[in-house]
């Protein structure tokens, strides 16, 4: 992994269209300010993990359980 | 062409009846192809992996069983689906069957959207829309379908 050290309002560009900044480092939280292509979709990585999750449960359903159902 | 499926068998389809989604689905990214197979009751069918014979989600179109369902496409994923009227489109949410259909749960964060019109489509995530990966519907999925008689939009008929 690259790590950067960065200071507030100091910026990240990746790919040249895509732009980190810091706007907040208070605590243990930063708040970050992204700035990027509206085709690039930017998510918290929790709710990503959240639907790859769920999507595991799916996909271990079998039809017998669905057919008792109706 | 044929699919080899574990909980279907063999299965001969046209390749205009595959559903292509662009960046597969969360978690299986590397899924892009499917069929949808009907199950025994129209409001829900299988979406089979293509290549993965034993990969295949339950779905079903939440406007069928929730139809205060709503949400806005971004100009960019219009654009990328070619889709230029609601009536393009149609949605599926991947279900959760727990054992004996006790507990039914349904992904209303991420749908897969579907141009209907050339079967591409792709998953998205709502951000910010108070829906979640779980929502409980097996007493709504019940109650829609005594009177629900028409098959999901895109089944393939085997």
């Amino acid at each position: 992994m690259l790590i950067l050290s960065r200071k507030k309002d100091e910026s990240i560009i990746i790919d040249g269209n895509i732009e980190l900044t810091i706007i907040e480092v208070k605590d243990n939280q930063v708040r970050i300010g992204i700035n990027a292509p509206k085709n690039i979709p930017v998510h918290r990585k929790e709710v990503y993990q959240e639907i790859q999750q769920q999507a595991k449960e799916a996909s271990l359903s079998s039809p017998e359980d669905l057919d008792s159902l109706f | 062409m044929k699919v080899s499926s574990t909980r279907f068998g063999e299965i001969d389809i046209k390749e205009t009846e595959i559903i292509s989604l662009s960046n597969g689905l969360i978690g299986f990214e590397e899924e892009t192809n499917f069929i949808l197979l009907p199950s025994k009751n129209p409001l829900t069918g299988w979406l089979q992996s293509i290549k993965t014979p034993n990969l295949a989600f339950v779905v079903s179109n939440p406007y069928d069983f929730y139809s205060n369902y709503e949400f806005n496409l971004t100009d960019n994923d219009q654009k990328e689906l070619n889709i230029s009227k609601a009536d393009d489109v149609t949605v599926l949410s991947i279900l959760v069957v727990k054992s004996g259909a006790e507990e039914i749960t349904a992904n209303l964060l991420a749908p897969v959207i579907i141009n209907k019109n050339n079967r591409c489509g792709k998953q998205i995530i709502l951000n910010n829309s108070g829906y979640s990966t779980k929502h409980y519907v097996l007493n709504d999925i019940k109650k829609a379908a005594k009177n629900h008689s028409k098959e999901l939009e895109l089944t393939v008929s085997r």
